[in-house]
């Protein structure tokens, strides 16, 4: 495939994204305007901060009137499960210059991740993710504009069903995972389990952070068949290298 | 005139808190050498953080304002969620595309939204 090509299956890609950002972006919008943002600072935040539930979280921070300290504190710690899907993503790149990866982090959220994690090897290209993830955040900004504008004119059963697209497209993308193999599937589940379990002692956020933490460095002994194309190359390689790294399988 | 400086010293903020814990893993991983047993553990990562993102969310996403004697509350529909979830659970067992997947569960949901 050539470069066109790529970034075009990228476009491609983010269209189950978009869906999904557009209706979640407006009401991110409605709330913003409703809290006393200006129509600049609510596109502006959708611009450089670009992290649904990050945004939801600011709003409702300032309409508390909250310290900035404790928003801060508090965006950290919900961002903090951006730094291990930015690490999973950028450790896909083997060649990328450091101000190539400046400049595309800024992009990662979930469902860009969700997609470039799990995509096969051959489509782990700066062409690629520069499809998926620029025209993912084009409509995330074009869903808070369509807020500012066009809310009154939307039903609110339609707004409200269709929040439940980006958790259909992780739904698409769990369920592939889950029928690769017995172990994965039971991986999958006990997660689920796992999550459920968490969100009842404690905040959303932790409780995801505890499941990837756990979850996953509890299921990497179960695993004996690859996972992905990028494993067994990387094992591969590191066989031929005879590092002293394969002592803690 | 300080009351507009506030939202605006948010919005700033909320890019201070963001941008870097996304950019400086993507600057040292690729200086960090995964053994095999950590690349197992990465590569279950998108697996393990998107179940833990969908379940139990999924089931608490559809809200509706209602009034409630009187005044507007917020309920959560759990019947439609589920429904949406089943749609598109049996939708990917088919390995219908994404896209796909996600209208018919958007669609789905929207249906039992009305009715129930």
């Amino acid at each position: 495939m050539n470069n066109r090509q790529l970034f075009l299956l990228g476009v491609r890609h983010s269209i189950p994204i978009c869906l999904g950002y557009i209706s979640v972006g407006c009401a991110y919008a409605v709330m913003a305007k409703e809290y006393g943002f200006s129509a600049f600072e609510t596109i502006l935040m959708s611009m450089i901060c670009y992290s649904g539930s990050g945004q939801f979280l600011a709003v409702t921070y300032a309409q508390q009137g909250a310290s900035l300290i404790a928003l801060v504190v508090g965006l950290l710690l919900l961002n903090f499960r951006y730094f291990i899907m930015s690490a999973v993503v950028f450790a896909r790149f083997k060649v990328m210059s450091n101000f190539q990866r400046a400049f595309f982090s800024h992009y990662i959220t979930d469902e860009p991740f969700a997609i470039f994690a799990t995509a096969k090897k051959e489509l782990v290209s700066p062409y690629y993710f520069s499809g998926l993830v620029f025209i993912s955040w084009l409509s995330w900004i074009s869903g808070a504009a369509l807020g500012l504008v066009a809310h009154d004119f939307m039903p609110p059963a339609l707004t409200s069903s269709m929040t439940i697209a980006l958790y259909a497209l992780f739904v698409a993308i769990i369920i592939p995972g889950a029928c690769m193999s017995r172990s994965m599937f039971s991986i999958i589940c006990s997660s689920a389990l796992f999550n459920i379990l968490m969100t009842r002692f404690m905040d959303e956020c932790w409780a995801v952070l505890a499941t990837i933490v756990v979850c996953s460095l509890a299921g990497a002994f179960f695993i004996k068949d690859k996972v992905s194309d990028d494993e067994k190359q990387q094992i591969e390689s590191k066989d031929n290298e005879g590092g002293k790294e394969n002592g803690t399988l | 005139m300080e009351h507009s400086n506030y939202y605006l010293y948010i919005v700033i903020l909320s890019f201070v808190a963001t941008y870097p814990v996304r950019s400086i893993p993507a600057l040292f991983i690729s200086k960090l050498k995964l053994s095999p047993y950590w690349q197992k553990v990465w590569d279950l990562v998108p697996y393990t953080a998107l179940t833990a993102l969908v379940f139990p969310g999924i089931f608490n996403c559809i809200k509706e304002k209602v009034l409630v004697d009187g005044i507007e509350t917020e309920v959560i529909n759990v019947h439609a969620a589920a429904i949406g979830t089943v749609v598109a659970i049996v939708s990917a067992l088919f390995k219908l595309p994404l896209s796909v997947t996600v209208l018919l569960s958007v669609v789905a949901t929207y249906i039992s939204v009305l009715i129930f």
